[in-house]
């Protein structure tokens, strides 16, 4: 404990020769100076360790005891800071480090968006800018209730929102709104339709009648299943009930042919880069951007913006609201190009394949194929495709059917 | 304190069986095991060294001789001797 204290205050390791170097401990011991670690040299000096506040009193006692006062060593917490005196730069960049701390904890640096699944962080970021929340904004002159409020009446996607100022890190935890399910009415009346041309293959009417059976082909717009019910007579009567009005409920596969065509034309129209493009160095801090400067010259009838960004991230992935920028604006004139006909028809197989997975939903597909021809100045993809699906839909009574 | 009076009360604390050291300032010296010394009410030190300290008592100069010998620590009117002890003498 003893050796801690004397470290933390600092200590003073002083040397006294003369003739009576006992003298001198005698006069430290009756005024009170603390000394320790007495050491004889062979010389006849006599080395002792004092607290660093004690040292300046050890001249005067030293010239009392006829003595000659040499100081050995400073030792502790004062001596070590002591050596960084002269250290300028040091301190002015110790003391930019703690007001940087000091004055930057008062700014938003980040907005960290969380909980959000539809609605685009991008979309939420942009309203809090909007709203005044945003890296470099003083956190004290926020209003998070006021913001909150406007956020929810801006987006109405989201249900909640809470924005938590955590540092220099604002933390906007989001809650989506829940689409309501949808409700279908059961007292609704009416029939099931074909919605294409196809041949049955499975078949289920869980109320209403039908008179398909599976193998029969249907046209669209055929009534497949019908609300309208027959009630027959008791055993012997000659007449019916009657007919019951029910909203006609059943599940009616098909195996149905879809076509689809999709076309492009054989030139296009390419951005041909003119020149040595134009740049510009910037830097952002706090979403301000700030121009440094600027060489070459773009040149064109259009011009195309690029940007390359580098911006310092903390340990942890926390990106700084730094960002070091070369803005890079390229001319061009736009020319007619041949377009690569292998390439345009892998493009438009792939999207007519994406197209028609859309279309047929959970139904399956069993067959495909596809026809290329080139006419009129466009190359036109067609899809035949043999699908199993549903092909009932429901038509309310008075709706006109298909 | 003079001479004559510190006499005095040191044959009045002897007559009166009073502690010594306590009515008449005389040295108090405490051996603790062979390791340490320590000693109140002394006048300071005499000479110094690792096998021999002598230390002012007033009417008397104690002397500590041993091995290793260090004066630990040490205020106006106390002190502590530590080392390997070997004898105290008076003179």
């Amino acid at each position: 404990m003893r050796r801690a204290v004397n470290f933390l205050r600092g200590s003073v390791e002083v040397e006294a020769s003369g003739p009576f170097p006992e003298r001198f401990l005698n006069l430290c011991a009756q005024r009170g100076v603390v000394f320790w670690g007495v050491t004889w040299m062979d010389s006849g000096a006599v080395r002792i360790q004092v607290p660093r506040s004690a040292r300046r009193s050890l001249d005067a006692l030293a010239q009392r005891a006829g003595c000659t006062l040499t100081e050995v060593e400073r030792s502790g917490i004062p001596a070590f800071l002591a050596r960084f005196r002269r250290r300028y730069s040091l301190w002015v960049g110790l003391s930019l480090s703690v007001l940087a701390v000091l004055f930057l904890s008062h700014f938003v640096l980040v907005v960290d968006v969380q909980g959000n699944d539809r609605v685009p962080t991008a979309e939420i970021l942009a309203t809090l800018r909007r709203l005044g929340v945003h890296p470099g904004t003083f956190s004290p002159t926020i209003d998070i209730d006021n913001v909150e409020e406007e956020v929810l009446l801006e987006l109405e996607d989201l249900s909640w929102i809470a924005i938590n100022r955590s540092g220099v890190r604002a933390e906007v935890l989001v809650r989506e709104r829940v689409e309501p399910p949808e409700v279908v009415d059961e007292d609704e009346l009416g029939d099931v339709i074909a919605e294409r041309d196809g041949v049955i293959t499975r078949l289920e009417v869980l109320s209403g009648e039908s008179d398909w059976k599976v193998g029969d082909p249907v046209a669209k717009g055929d009534v497949l299943i019908r609300g309208d019910v027959l009630l027959e007579g008791p055993l012997y009567s000659e007449s019916d009930v009657g007919w019951q009005q029910v909203r006609a409920q059943g599940q009616i596969e098909a195996i149905t042919r879809r076509t689809l065509e999709a076309a492009i034309p054989l030139t296009a129209s390419v951005k041909q880069d003119t020149g040595d493009p134009e740049r510009h160095l910037f830097v952002e801090w706090m979403g301000r951007r700030f121009d440094l400067f600027s060489w070459g010259t773009a040149q064109g009838s259009g011009r195309k913006k690029s940007a390359q960004l580098w911006s310092p991230q903390l340990p942890d992935g926390l990106a700084l609201p730094v960002v070091v920028g070369v803005e890079r604006i390229q001319g061009y004139e736009t020319a007619s190009a041949p377009v690569d006909l292998a390439a345009a028809e892998n493009l438009l197989r792939e999207q007519l394949e994406l197209s028609l997975r859309e279309q047929v939903g959970k139904g399956e597909i069993t067959h495909t194929q596809f026809t290329s021809v080139v006419r009129d100045g466009l190359l036109t993809v067609t899809l035949i495709a043999d699908c199993v699906e549903e092909i009932g839909r429901f038509v309310p009574d008075g709706a006109g059917g298909a | 304190m003079g001479k004559r009076k510190r006499d005095i009360l040191e044959q009045t604390a002897e007559t009166f069986d009073l502690p010594g050291d306590l009515v008449a300032g005389l040295p108090r010296v405490e051996l603790v095991g062979d390791r340490e010394v320590r000693m109140s009410h002394h006048r300071g030190i005499l000479a110094y060294g690792s096998e021999s300290i002598h230390i002012s008592g007033g009417k008397l100069v104690v002397k500590v001789r041993g091995e290793g010998l260090e004066l630990r620590s040490m205020n106006a009117d106390e002190l502590l001797i530590t080392g390997q002890i070997k004898a105290l003498e008076l003179e």
